[in-house]
């Protein structure tokens, strides 16, 4: 094999390796970056989206306690208020539906909830009930049962949130390995080529010019065989010919 | 020592890793499952590797024997490198450690595990997994050379650094004729245990991935419950038959395809190895009936896989043995300890030299009653030379010492005696399962890392059987 493409090939299998290993880590990277930006819009949304809708259905209870104080105008309107800002949280949520349990829990929202709505409405019309006795008993059971549903679509999309975490730190790794195996591989290989451009290439040409400083000054048949059959091998074999044909030292000026 | 003559050489191991690893990514990119860019990017390493040196060296023929033993042994080095660079790559239960445990047990045919769940691998990677055994199985070198188009001398030289000195006794033809019937009786064997494992309801991988395990005497399985799994008398009896097979020696084996069974009937070591194992599966089969099982049929059966699993270094299991009595514990140890035939894949001691350590001592035995009488050793009526004998009782005494150096450091990372000896010795004996915590059901994970590096040394040494080993420290091996 001629030397250049001996050279030329050790640099080639070096870039391959490193392009390899360079391309997997960016699209392992990528990856990474596609799988946080969905955790961001998915799941920490939905978690949002919970946090909203518990604040308001709190905003709803303050009313629900004003009305039994006698602030009956103020807690309506505070009530019908929060009860738009919890309708519109809840059908972001419905839109936003990622996970496999996650549309239950929203149905069980909206029916806690739609339950907890009429206990209000009734609560605001009865003129016959013991409003506080009917809100210890009933409402705020209702109230309990909407919040523990709006804990349980948190739950879900936090530990969805946590084992998409713990596989991102997988998939980190696995980016991350190929490049130390890449740079381990590229280190061995440079030190293969070294090693190799040195004894089939740096070294022939020492011995080719020791072999051949020894012809000048003692005339001694210039026998250097070279490793490899490459340019240096052929070169020799010429430089050979060449000295065959010199007269000995005594007759040449050389 | 010319460091490019053992580049060149290690090219060939690269490529011949890097052939089942591509096929390996094939699988999973057949399956589509995970494991197929670390096999394909693994393998394209291992291809580049290896393809450069033959690119750039020239062929040299004039191999010495101190080069052979160190192209032998760092093949099997660097194959473990490379065999584990997919499974760090592909992560889950691989640490780094935990990777070069089962790459070494792979090539060493060991099969010993870390795995707790086996089958969360990708089909891609078991596969691979499976390879390893197989390629490690008859010898890397071995491998190699009966692919290789390469010259008699050098074929010689790196068979006798690779090959069992016991084993060579009987193939008494060129070495390149004697690779060639290792490699016909290897390839042969798995085929038909492939297809009868298939017939008998397996799947393919698990059927191709069993019998690179059974023919290697590994014993890495596809499922966690090993052959237990499967609960089939007729896949259990198939992989005893092939177990049995794979730990007599090949140019037995061969000659009995070829109709010569003179060599057959005349075999000490085989009939040894016969009646030793068929000894074994009586008493453990007579002990455990009652104590564990009700029938003596049941008795029979996981008593005959086990010893044999055991037996010939194989390592599969029906049974969880840690649970049986005492005595079968202690008969389990002893064929962990010996193991098969010489110049099959087995590990361990290896009857051929129990037979010559056993006729060591009747002739001691003799010559205390008669001094001055000379006394030779023969098997099958050829005489065993005098520094074969001296070579055979050091490799077990060495054997023996190092059993008891890893029991000890094992000991000291607060590992159970048990654990640490079964442990040892099924590493030393390339066999894979052990008793205590790591039994015939139960893997090596919960092991300190510090035991997983003692005990992946140990298996390296107990496939290099030793001294090929050893000699690579003293200086004057490198001149």
């Amino acid at each position: 094999m001629k030397l250049k493409i001996k050279i030329l090939s050790g640099f080639i299998i070096l870039a391959i390796m490193l392009l390899i290993a360079g391309s997997w880590s960016i699209y392992k990277l990528t990856e990474i970056g596609n799988t946080v930006e969905n955790v961001l819009k998915e799941n920490y949304e939905s978690v949002n989206i919970a946090s909203k809708m518990r604040h308001a259905l709190e905003r709803e209870d303050s009313a629900i306690l004003m009305f039994l104080l006698g602030e009956t105008n103020k807690a309506d309107s505070i009530f019908s208020f929060a009860d738009i800002q919890f309708m519109s949280q809840l059908n972001f949520a419905k839109k936003n539906i990622t996970l496999s349990n996650e549309e239950n829990i929203i149905n069980n929202i909206s029916v806690a909830y739609n339950d907890f709505v009429v206990s209000w409405q009734f609560i605001q019309s009865s003129s016959e009930i013991p409003k506080t006795n009917y809100y210890v008993k009933t409402l705020h059971k209702k109230f309990l049962e909407v919040t523990s549903s709006l804990d349980n679509l948190s739950l879900l999309n936090e530990t969805a949130m946590y084992s998409t975490a713990v596989s991102i730190k997988d998939k980190a790794t696995r980016a991350i390995v190929p490049g130390i195996v890449a740079i381990i591989s590229a280190l061995l290989f440079v030190l293969m080529f070294n090693y190799f451009i040195n004894f089939f290439v740096v070294n022939p040409i020492k011995e080719f010019n020791l072999h051949l400083k020894r012809f000048i000054n003692t005339r001694q048949q210039f026998d250097y065989l070279s490793p490899g059959k490459d340019e240096l091998s052929e070169l020799s074999e010429s430089i050979r010919i060449v000295c065959s044909y010199v007269p000995p030292k005594s007759n040449s000026r050389l | 020592m010319r460091p490019y003559i053992i580049i060149r050489y290690l090219g060939f191991i690269l490529l011949l890793n890097a052939l089942f690893l591509l096929i390996s990514a094939g699988i999973a990119l057949f399956n589509n499952d995970s494991s197929f860019f670390p096999l394909l990017y693994t393998g394209i390493v291992a291809l580049l590797f290896g393809i450069y040196p033959l690119m750039i060296i020239p062929t040299y023929e004039d191999i010495t024997y101190s080069e052979g033993n160190t192209i032998v042994i760092s093949g099997w080095l660097i194959s473990c490198v490379i065999g584990a660079i997919p499974y760090i790559i592909w992560g889950g239960e691989f640490s780094i450690t935990n990777a070069w445990f089962e790459s070494v047990s792979g090539y060493t045919t060991t099969g010993a595990s870390i795995l707790t769940n086996v089958e969360a691998l990708p089909k891609g990677l078991l596969f691979w997994r499976a390879s390893t055994h197989w390629i490690g199985g008859i010898g890397i070198i071995v491998f190699v050379l009966a692919l290789l188009p390469s010259s008699n001398y050098s074929t010689l030289v790196l068979y006798r650094s690779e090959v069992s000195s016991v084993a060579m006794r009987q193939f008494k033809m060129r070495s390149k004729d004697a690779l060639n019937i290792i490699i016909y009786v290897y390839v042969g064997l798995t085929a038909a245990q492939t297809i009868l494992l298939y017939l008998f309801g397996m799947n393919l991988l698990d059927s191709v991935s069993h019998s690179f395990a059974t023919i290697a005497t590994g014993g890495f399985s596809t499922r966690n419950l090993s052959i237990a799994y499967y609960n089939d008398i007729w896949i259990e009896s198939t992989i005893m038959i092939f177990m049995l097979l794979s730990g007599m020696n090949f140019a037995l084996l061969f000659a009995v395809v070829i109709g010569k069974f003179s060599s057959v009937k005349k075999s000490t070591v085989l009939k040894y190895y016969l009646l030793a194992n068929l000894a074994g599966i009586l008493i453990t089969a007579l002990n455990v009936h009652g104590a564990n099982y009700e029938s003596f049929w049941d008795s029979l059966r996981y008593s005959s896989f086990q010893i044999l699993s055991v037996g010939t270094s194989t390592g599969f299991a029906n049974a969880d043995s840690s649970v049986w009595p005492a005595f079968s514990q202690l008969v389990i140890i002893f064929f962990t300890l010996q193991c098969a035939c010489a110049g099959s894949t087995s590990g361990g001691i290896k009857t051929d030299r129990i037979i010559i350590f056993y006729k060591t001592l009747m002739r001691n035995i003799k010559r205390t009653i008669h001094p001055n009488a000379v006394f030779n050793i023969y098997i099958d009526k050829q005489n065993v030379d005098e520094t074969k004998v001296s070579v055979n009782n050091i490799f077990i005494i060495t054997y023996l010492i190092i059993v008891l150096i890893s029991t000890a450091l094992l000991t000291l990372l607060n590992i159970d005696l048990l654990t640490s000896f079964s442990g040892t010795i099924a590493a030393m004996g390339n066999v894979g399962p052990g008793l205590g915590n790591v039994g015939s059901l139960e893997n090596y994970s919960g092991l300190h890392y510090l035991g997983k590096w003692i005990l992946s040394i140990v298996m390296i040494l107990g496939r290099l059987e030793i001294f090929g080993i050893v000699i690579l420290f003293f200086p004057k091996a490198w001149k």
